[in-house]
């Protein structure tokens, strides 16, 4: 009797699926192709593209201007024991410590301040952090606050394209753990929310799923001997995020999404963010702190990527906001003009460099703080008698 | 211990090379003790809760077996439901006890706030004490001889592929298996790898990634949802626990299988499901056929047919049952049970509740489906039982009843459909998990039955899917969140 001409091959297929060695062919594969992401890269940045850098401003060697939770104690401690008469702390985004198209001696805001305010007793230190959300600049704030020992001003950069998220960094989360900050945000409604979303801090969020387990010890050797030995191991955070970024690029592609792209407001995080600035004025309130809340300079040479009445929505609310709760107001907008910002790195696949909209030249920088100070001279002129 | 570490990988090689070379009851010993050791990498102060479990209902079954005496066998059969059904009430639902008590003296002017007891879940409790129930009943009902070797019996107990989170065994399903090792196969080994790695790939790459989203919709404000955010977030969720927990089966059935033993199918695409009660035979198929067997039929007065039972899966009738109000009766319990066994809250319950009013109105409108042609029975069962189980999600996730009933009462606005309240990319990702859980069901029925006719593709598309599987949980792979099932 003979077999149906197809029976071999279904049993070839069928003995297939049944061998072990397809499996390790792709594993071969698979391993070699995440290998070949060796270079290290700071994802944080990779948005900004070639054309701008990152500048942290420090003075005799200590900082002044940091983005990195591990640093900030030592900003904070070393502005305290040159013990200033006065101390001015300033939140922000990347727009704080990014110049576009920048050269070696190109400074940011801040360095140009500290070195006109620190001859007159008043010490700047800023806090910046990437796409920084109103909730992170209120945690920035009340830690700061607790540690400065002469702290007299806050000045808030309010990036409307930063209310469009609410959450708070894993990365700063460890802010939460602070007892001082913890005490002061459990007063505030808003506060207690914040620290809702972060019970236990661990040091490795990696680990998150094993707190307080036996194998979070285990697990935790055994990936950093993996990592010494196995150079494809320590490559699997770069892998990752050049995943993610390059899955993000191909959204932005598919989608015709860029960097002029109007990006609409979203009602949940906008008023979570107004309540975050409310909860930081009043804590500053407590602690005898004058707050700036000022709307950052904007780029008006091309069409901003927000809709215009939401956007002059977003400038009376900060205004009211500041009015009602007793802080000062300044609206930069139109400081640095259209040709004094560049250009970004494009949001899409095999797309051109776009307009950057939020990072300027070392020119913007220099207008951005004699508006910064113009505005401190009029409303709080005690910063600096 | 957890399945997506690099402990676990470690642990399973080593367990895996003793198992193939040690002789029978050292290799028992073996997996009895990897086992505890697999647990105890938990929390090691939990094993003799575990253990006082088993040893329970190891002894409590020779003395059933022992003898013939009904009381007798009764009491002792009511000596295991007590001590095991009262360690998950005091871990479980002892501080829900509490707490609802003080919701009763409060109203009658108690204000003092309820006690905390602080008392930590052990893992796996709820899986681990019904299988040890199971045995027991099932040496009662006689189906069964109890087992009279402890280390054989502890391994069945103890087994760690399946010891936290199911599939939950019968004894006959797997003890065979253990007792006499099967031979060593490429087929088995192959098949069980590649189950591992797509296990690993389904809950490091998918489910994992799916949670922040899932996370920050159901902690926004409700006030800022639209009726379509609702449907987004349902859908999200049961993406992600699907994944999750279908991820922690196919790592459990792949690590048995390793060994060669063969585990009952948790699964079988249920989101392609055409009626309430063809989903619930797709499921979690071990925890619905144990509840028909152990709960359902036992409350809706049917006669037990031994021939008829087993992790088949889904509430069907092992044979004809009594009067359809007992039926009624007996199918609302089982299901506020089955959601109380997820967990102390009363949105399980309310979950349960749903899915057993879903079973009733499909039983109540036999007589109009059987009207009805095949195909319009399969899709157009399929179409409306598809987001009525999303749906279910809803209080599976919710915070609380409030928290449920408002996001439930957004389905009801018109003005919902017409705004979008979450981050958009949430929606994009719906929509393609959707369009991916469509393309592998029609891939694994329609496209790999054909490939197979032809061996070099067949390869070839087979080693390409697990470049990207292997590559991406290999990425991927950090134990940043526990499976869902652990919390139960």
């Amino acid at each position: 009797m003979t077999e149906p001409a197809d029976a071999g091959s279904a049993r070839t297929a069928q003995s297939a699926e049944n061998r072990v060695w397809p499996t390790v062919i792709a594993a071969f594969v698979a391993l070699l192709l995440v290998s070949l992401f060796d270079e290290e890269e700071r994802f944080d940045e990779l948005a900004l593209g070639a054309h701008t850098i990152s500048r942290f401003a420090t003075y005799e060697g200590s900082p002044i201007h940091t983005h990195q939770v591990d640093e900030i104690d030592a900003v904070l401690k070393a502005s305290n024991e040159r013990s200033p008469t006065k101390q001015v702390l300033w939140l922000g985004n990347s727009m704080l410590h990014s110049i576009n198209r920048a050269s070696d001696d190109d400074e940011t805001a801040t360095a140009i301040l500290f070195a006109r305010w620190q001859p007159l007793g008043t010490e700047l230190l800023t806090l910046s952090f990437p796409n920084a959300t109103m909730p992170e600049l209120l945690t920035g704030y009340v830690y700061a606050a607790s540690r400065l020992e002469n702290l007299q001003v806050a000045m808030v950069q309010l990036t409307f394209d930063d209310f469009r998220a609410a959450d708070i960094r894993a990365g700063l989360q460890p802010l939460l753990q602070d007892g001082a900050t913890h005490d002061t945000l459990e007063t505030s409604p808003t506060g207690r929310e914040l620290l809702k979303t972060q019970t236990t801090v661990v040091e490795d969020t990696e680990l998150a799923g094993l707190r307080d387990t036996v194998q979070e010890r285990s697990e935790k050797q055994l990936n950093e001997w993996l990592g010494q030995y196995w150079p494809t191991w320590s490559q699997r955070p770069t892998a990752r995020g050049r995943l993610l970024s390059e899955l993000f690029r191909l959204r932005n592609t598919v989608f015709g999404i860029n960097a002029r792209s109007k990006r609409p407001l979203r009602e949940a995080t906008y008023q979570q963010s107004m309540a975050a600035i409310r909860a930081l004025v009043a804590a500053a309130k407590t602690n005898g702190t004058t707050v700036l809340l000022y709307v950052p300079p904007l780029r008006t040479d091309v069409d901003p990527p927000y809709i215009a009445a939401e956007y002059d929505r977003f400038q009376q609310d900060v205004r009211r906001l500041a009015t009602e709760e007793g802080a000062l107001f300044a609206n930069f907008g139109d400081v640095v003009p259209g040709p004094l910002w560049g250009m970004i790195a494009a949001a899409n696949v095999g797309g051109e460099p776009d307009y950057d909209f939020m990072h300027f030249q070392q020119a913007g920088h220099a207008l951005l703080a004699d508006a910064v100070e113009n505005a401190l001279r009029v409303q709080r002129p005690e910063t600096f008698e | 211990m957890i399945f997506n570490s690099v402990t676990f990988l470690a642990f399973l090689c080593v367990v895996l090379l003793l198992y193939w070379t040690l002789p029978r009851r050292a290799r028992l010993w073996m997996l009895f003790i990897a086992s505890l050791t697999f647990y105890g990498f938990w929390r090691w102060e939990y094993l003799p809760v575990m253990l006082g479990s088993a040893v329970t209902d190891y002894l409590v079954s020779l003395r059933i077996a022992a003898t013939e005496n009904r009381k007798r066998r009764r009491r002792l059969l009511l000596i295991s439901l007590v001590v095991n059904l009262g360690l998950l009430f005091y871990f479980k639902y002892l501080q829900f006890t509490v707490d609802n008590v003080w919701v009763g003296l409060r109203a009658l002017g108690v204000v003092t706030p309820p006690p905390i007891l602080d008392i930590i879940l052990p893992l796996g409790i709820s899986f681990y004490t019904f299988q040890t129930i199971s045995y027991t009943v099932d040496v009662y009902r006689k189906q069964t001889e109890p087992l009279r070797e402890f280390v054989l019996y502890g391994c069945f107990v103890t087994f760690f592929p399946q010891l936290v989170a199911g599939p939950v065994l019968r004894l006959a399903e797997v003890t065979p298996q253990l007792d006499r090792r099967p031979k060593f196969t490429q087929t088995a080994f192959a098949g069980g790898l590649r189950r591992v790695l797509m296990g690993l790939f389904l809950k490091v790459v998918v489910a994992d990634n799916l949670s922040p989203f899932v996370d920050a919709g159901f902690e926004q404000d409700v006030a800022t949802l639209g009726a379509i955010d609702v449907w987004t977030l349902a859908f999200m969720f049961g993406f992600q626990i699907y994944c999750d927990f279908s991820a922690y089966s196919h790592i459990a059935l792949g690590c048995a299988k390793m060994m060669g033993i063969e585990f009952p199918e948790n699964f079988n695409f249920p989101y392609a499901a055409s009626s309430p009660k063809d989903f619930w035979g797709r499921w979690h198929i071990s925890l619905s056929s144990w509840i028909r067997d152990y709960l359902y039929l036992p409350l809706s007065g049917a006669r037990f047919n031994v021939g008829k039972t087993g992790s088949t899966g889904g509430l069907q009738d092992a044979v004809t049952e009594k009067r359809s109000d007992t039926r009624t009766r007996a199918l609302f319990l089982t299901w506020a049970i089955m959601g109380l066994w997820h967990g102390a809250n009363w949105t399980f319950v309310f979950w349960g509740v749903y899915h057993a009013v879903c079973v009733f109105v499909f039983r109540a409108t036999k007589g109009a489906r059987v009207r009805l042609g095949p195909r319009l029975r399969r899709w157009g069962g399929w179409a409306i039982t598809l987001p009525i189980m999303m749906l279910s999600w809803i209080p599976f996730r919710a915070r609380d009843l409030g928290h449920t009933f408002a996001l439930y009462a957004k389905l009801f606005q018109p003005g919902g459909y017409v705004r979008l309240g979450m981050r958009e990319n949430i929606y994009l990702i719906a929509a393609l998990m959707m369009m991916a859980f469509g393309a592998t069901y029609f891939a694994s029925t329609q496209v790999v039955p054909r490939l197979r006719r032809s061996p070099a593709l067949f390869y070839t598309v087979e080693t390409a899917t697990m470049v990207i599987v292997i590559g991406l949980a290999f990425i991927f792979l950090r134990p940043i969140q526990q499976f869902i099932y652990f919390q139960f």
